[in-house]
């Protein structure tokens, strides 16, 4: 009898071993999988939060710059005026005696100038040239007729303007607040500031315009 | 303490399957056009320096291409006369680079399927648009001659960092491999091939 209740006792401990043994590794699995989960989430998200996603597909090299005045240092021109029109497409030679001819298409915008921020210009519109075709997606993205914009800008030996360096130059006015597609870490976070401020320091920055010192003058 | 092994064993659980996934996600930086000439089972470079300015031509672009012949890349550049060429480099003039709107930099390439250029500017919405998968059998580095670093050892580097995307090497865009590589965007990360970059070549033409 004694024996038989001993045999009971240890069965039942043997069992409740069992399902403490079953409810630890139960509980181990779940946090290791829970752990995984976590862990490759936040690897996802922090992944599509950072910058390693950017599509990247440039082959152009930008100088070191330690400042906004060094990044303008190419910078002949600043406007804020309206496009009055944009022009017939024609193809440029590049000047450059490769094997292969490479042309390209330029497509000019006439720009009605309403200040001149920095530099001079005594003509009341200005021709603005921007690279491609207005069929075909072109970068930067032409300016439309009636886009009120500053153009940052640099000139050509006819006295025509390019964007000082593509995107980084074309900045656009919409209720008094500026616009641009740059990613110009000197000039990113005046995006979606107010046009007056960042009119003056633009201006002061051109004004103080140099080469990085890493640069033959 | 098997509470405290458990929440250890969870934390560090999580952060193995954060770097891993991190790490995989973000793909290879590389085009998807590739360099058409292959010798031997290397990448098969051969250039021509004549018509850079005396800023580059010379030791600059010796030891240039030398970074990647001394790497375990596999590719080989060479420098030949212009009539031999596929790849041809160009210093070019203020009022050219001007004139063309090429913006501030300091040099960037053009590559070529057939007689197609892949792209006519420095910066495109793609620039596979035109190449995406094709053969690039040509391919134009241009310098700006109005900004050429005062450092030899960049220059070098640029001239390398530029038939680096002749042959479809992207700029570096993992985090890790920053700031050793040669293609990092505008060269802020190292000034030689570094393993990554030889791995990124060596998996590109497997
Ligand atoms: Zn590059």
């Amino acid at each position: 009898m004694t024996f038989l209740v001993m045999m009971k006792a240890k069965l039942t401990t043997n069992i409740d071993k069992e399902r403490v043994n079953l409810r630890k590794s139960i509980i181990w699995i779940s946090s290791v999988s829970l752990a995984i989960v976590l862990g490759v989430s936040l690897g996802f998200v922090y992944n599509s939060n950072n910058d390693t996603h950017v599509e990247d597909n440039n082959t152009l090299t930008a100088p070191i710059t330690n400042n906004l005045s060094e990044e303008f240092w190419n910078v002949d021109l600043i406007v804020k005026g309206k496009v009055i029109q944009e022009e017939a497409t024609f193809q440029k030679d590049t000047g450059v005696d490769t094997k292969i001819p490479s042309k390209m298409e330029v497509t000019p915008a006439t720009i009605e100038v309403d200040e001149v921020i920095y530099g001079n210009e005594p003509n009341k519109t200005i021709t603005y040239l921007q690279h491609g075709n207005s069929n075909e997606t072109a970068k930067p993205k032409h300016v439309q007729k009636n886009d009120e914009v500053i153009l940052i800008l640099t000139r050509t030996t006819d006295g025509q303007y390019w964007s000082y360096n593509f995107d980084d130059g074309i900045w656009y006015v919409k209720n008094g607040k500026v616009k641009s597609n740059t990613s110009e870490k000197y000039l990113v976070d005046y995006k979606d500031k107010d046009a007056k401020d960042f009119i003056k320091e633009i201006r002061k920055a051109a004004k103080n315009k140099k080469k990085n010192e890493n640069y033959k003058q | 303490m098997k509470n405290k092994i458990q929440q250890l064993l969870v934390v560090t659980t999580s952060i193995l399957a954060f770097v891993v996934s991190f790490t995989t996600v973000v793909n290879a930086s590389t085009f998807s056009f590739s360099w058409a000439y292959k010798t031997n089972g290397l990448v098969d470079v051969k250039a021509s320096p004549e018509y850079l300015s005396s800023d580059y031509n010379g030791t600059v672009f010796d030891e240039g291409i030398d970074k990647w012949n001394a790497s375990k890349a596999n590719v080989i550049i060479s420098e030949v006369s212009r009539t031999a060429s596929k790849v041809d480099l160009y210093t070019v003039s203020r009022s050219q680079w001007n004139d063309n709107g090429w913006g501030s930099g300091e040099a960037w390439a053009q590559g070529f399927s057939g007689t197609t250029p892949c792209t006519t500017t420095p910066v495109f919405t793609n620039p596979e648009d035109k190449c995406a998968n094709s053969l690039i059998n040509y391919g134009a580095v241009y310098t700006n001659d109005s900004n050429v670093s005062f450092w030899k050892s960049r220059r070098e580097a640029l001239i390398a960092h530029e038939i680096g995307h002749i042959i479809g090497l992207k700029h570096t865009s993992l985090i890790s491999a920053k700031s050793d590589s040669i293609m990092t965007a505008n060269l802020e990360g190292g000034y030689d091939v570094s393993s990554y970059d030889e791995g990124e070549v060596n998996y590109k033409y497997r």
